[in-house]
């Protein structure tokens, strides 16, 4: 059911949400629905109204208007006031452009189910093209590991202090070329690192190209590894896993807590939702990843701080936190993880044990329980702890950015003050960068706001 | 010389590297170059380093966040002050002020957000810092917000 919380959560970001909440009635020329659709014409700046119209099966938006976002502000209003004012849709019959864009959705829908339906003829040719693909993929990303590991060689051999920007470019080129999309990505970031030049940057950036010389030593001789460190490799050098390889795995039925959710846009037609989960009765958190294009706008109806029993399947690896969800009741429970006595060094101590299984992970999910804020003056300046009682959590040294890094610790000292605090964070282990998810306190939960809205400037 | 040295001057020119002992028994036993044994250092090394240093034990340096409040909170800052008016906000403080009042933490979350990040100079929180009373204070210190009066007009 449709409910303003879920427009929210659908809506790509804050500004798009509050534009079309400006979209007052007089705005609409039109406003109707059935039980497929709703549709409206919202008059913009151009002679013709906007045709909008929102999927009621699954969401799915489109409006004639020139935005980028999807659903764009005209979906999200025409969505907004069938909440609000339903009175003020009426039925009539649908237009065309609606009909063909409803028609060409279902045809969409059947065509993948007829995919999954072949003959088995159809099932061999297309399992041995998969195959050959898969070889072929094989065989260019071995190659582009020799390459790597003899190009790193060669770096270290030489001296770091040699190594240009260019160099480090063309490499991360090559690994595209080789198939190798996530060590192409570890290379541009480390371009990125060496123009920063922080104190620790060039300390920073050794440490990952010997992380990336370890992964080449692994893949050198991945047939004696366990199952899960082949995983683990094979997911480092971009080797994707089918959903329904990973949806056949047994999963984890559990309540879990939404803490954390985040949209990035990639690019035009690209938008990343993250969104972290807390297991209340395994204690493990859990990663999903949304990929919302304008042919796929379906996010999934979750709240940040609501609880949801649901069936995760976790994808293979070294204490993979990745999922996919099997089963979700989307219907909210109002539940928080109990109260439980760990110190602050046992979490660390856990947290620790998985960095050394996994070397490549870099991002481990932290949950201090029952810390306090404490202060001290390093250098003249107060700086801001979580504490025990016995072991101190620094909370000063996450973000870089002085008006980030404000506007989270406001957030947190304003209601957190005397008060006992259960704090998720993420420890980055390349830049020892500390991201704060989200706390509880006096029984209830608070996102950490990412960036405030800057509205009078 | 120190393990970064070594990378930044290559391995061409060095032909052993000192490493602590601790590092030395973890370390595999045969490595076929010194290019495959200087990033094995620097994994071990690094991830020691990286790993060990999160948490602190605590200390007398240390102090915990307490706050008294000395005048009584204002628990509800009203729907019509709940906007990027500034008029209306500055109304608001003053009324608060004459009533010997300080403001709850959500209303001072707002109200510092509103002041501190939406101000082009947010080093400084310039108004009306007496209202906020003392977790006020206490908040602008950790935050390290250097506190100043209003100049008078």
């Amino acid at each position: 059911m449709l409910t303003k919380e879920l427009i929210k959560q659908l809506a790509p970001d804050d500004a798009s949400f509050k534009a079309g909440s400006g979209l007052k009635l007089p705005k609409w020329e039109l406003l109707a629905q059935n039980e497929e659709a709703l549709w409206g014409l919202c008059s913009g700046s151009g002679s013709k109204p906007y045709q909008v119209a929102v999927a009621l099966d699954n969401f799915r938006s489109r409006c004639s208007c020139p935005s980028r976002k999807f659903p764009c502000k005209h979906a999200i209003g025409l969505m907004l006031h069938a909440v609000d004012n339903p009175t003020n849709f009426t039925q009539p019959e649908m237009p065309d452009w609606l009909k063909t864009w409803l028609d060409k959705g279902k045809e969409k829908a059947e065509k993948s189910a007829s995919k999954a339906e072949k003959t088995p003829e159809e099932l061999e040719k297309a399992q041995k093209q998969a195959e050959k693909t898969a070889k072929a993929r094989e065989k260019s990303v071995e190659n582009g590991v020799k390459q790597l590991r003899s190009w790193l060689e060669d770096l270290i051999a030489g001296g770091l202090s040699q190594v240009s920007s260019e160099q480090l470019s063309s490499q991360a080129k090559r690994m595209v070329d080789a198939k190798i999309a996530p060590v192409a990505e570890e290379l541009n970031e480390i371009i990125q690192l060496s123009y920063y030049q922080r104190d620790n940057s060039q300390e920073e950036i050794f440490y990952r190209l010997s992380k990336l010389y370890l992964l080449t030593s692994a893949f050198q001789k991945i047939e004696t590894l366990n199952p899960a460190e082949q995983a683990e490799i094979k997911k480092r050098l971009g080797f994707q896993v089918g959903k329904e390889e990973v949806l056949n795995q047994e999963g984890i039925k559990d309540q879990w807590l939404l803490i954390n959710q985040k949209s990035e846009r990639n690019n035009a037609f690209l938008t990343t939702n993250t969104y972290w989960f807390y297991g209340l009765n395994s204690n493990r958190f859990a990663l999903y990843l949304e990929f919302i294009t304008r042919e796929n706008s379906v996010k999934i109806p979750c709240q940040v701080g609501k609880t949801y029993s649901a069936e995760f399947c976790f994808y293979e690896g070294l204490n993979n936190k990745r999922v996919l969800i099997r089963d979700l009741n989307t219907e909210a429970i109002e539940a928080l993880p109990k109260e439980e006595k760990i110190s602050f060094a046992e979490t660390w101590h856990r947290a620790k044990k998985e960095l050394a299984i996994n070397p490549f992970q870099t991002e481990t999910p932290l949950f201090f329980r029952a810390g306090k804020l404490a202060h001290k003056n390093i250098k003249g300046r107060e700086e801001l702890f979580l504490t025990d009682g016995k072991n101190v959590f620094p909370l000063h040294n996450f973000s870089a950015n002085n008006s980030k890094r404000n506007s989270q610790l406001l957030q947190l000292l304003t209601l957190g003050i005397g008060e006992k605090i259960d704090l998720f964070a993420i420890y980055n282990e390349n830049n020892q960068d500390i991201q704060l998810l989200a706390y509880i306190c006096q029984g209830k939960f608070y996102q950490i706001e990412e960036e405030r809205e800057m509205s009078w400037l | 010389m120190a393990l970064m040295d070594y990378a930044l001057v290559g391995t061409r020119q060095i032909s052993e590297i000192e490493v602590s002992d601790e590092i030395a028994n973890v370390l595999p036993p045969q490595f076929n170059s010194i290019n495959e044994r200087l990033y094995q250092v620097a994994i071990l090394e690094y991830s020691a380093k990286k790993s060990g240093e999160l948490l602190e034990e605590w200390s007398d340096e240390y102090q915990e966040v307490i706050v008294e409040p000395d005048v009584q909170e204002v628990s509800d800052i009203g729907n019509e002050y709940i906007s990027n008016d500034r008029g209306k906000l500055k109304k608001y403080l003053k009324k608060i002020k004459e009533e010997n009042k300080i403001l709850s933490p959500e209303n001072l979350d707002y109200l510092l957000n509103t002041y501190l990040l939406n101000t082009y100079n947010r080093d400084v929180f310039v108004e009306h810092y007496n209202i906020l009373g003392n977790r006020g204070k206490m908040i602008a210190k950790l935050l390290n917000i250097k506190l100043i009066k209003e100049k008078k007009k």
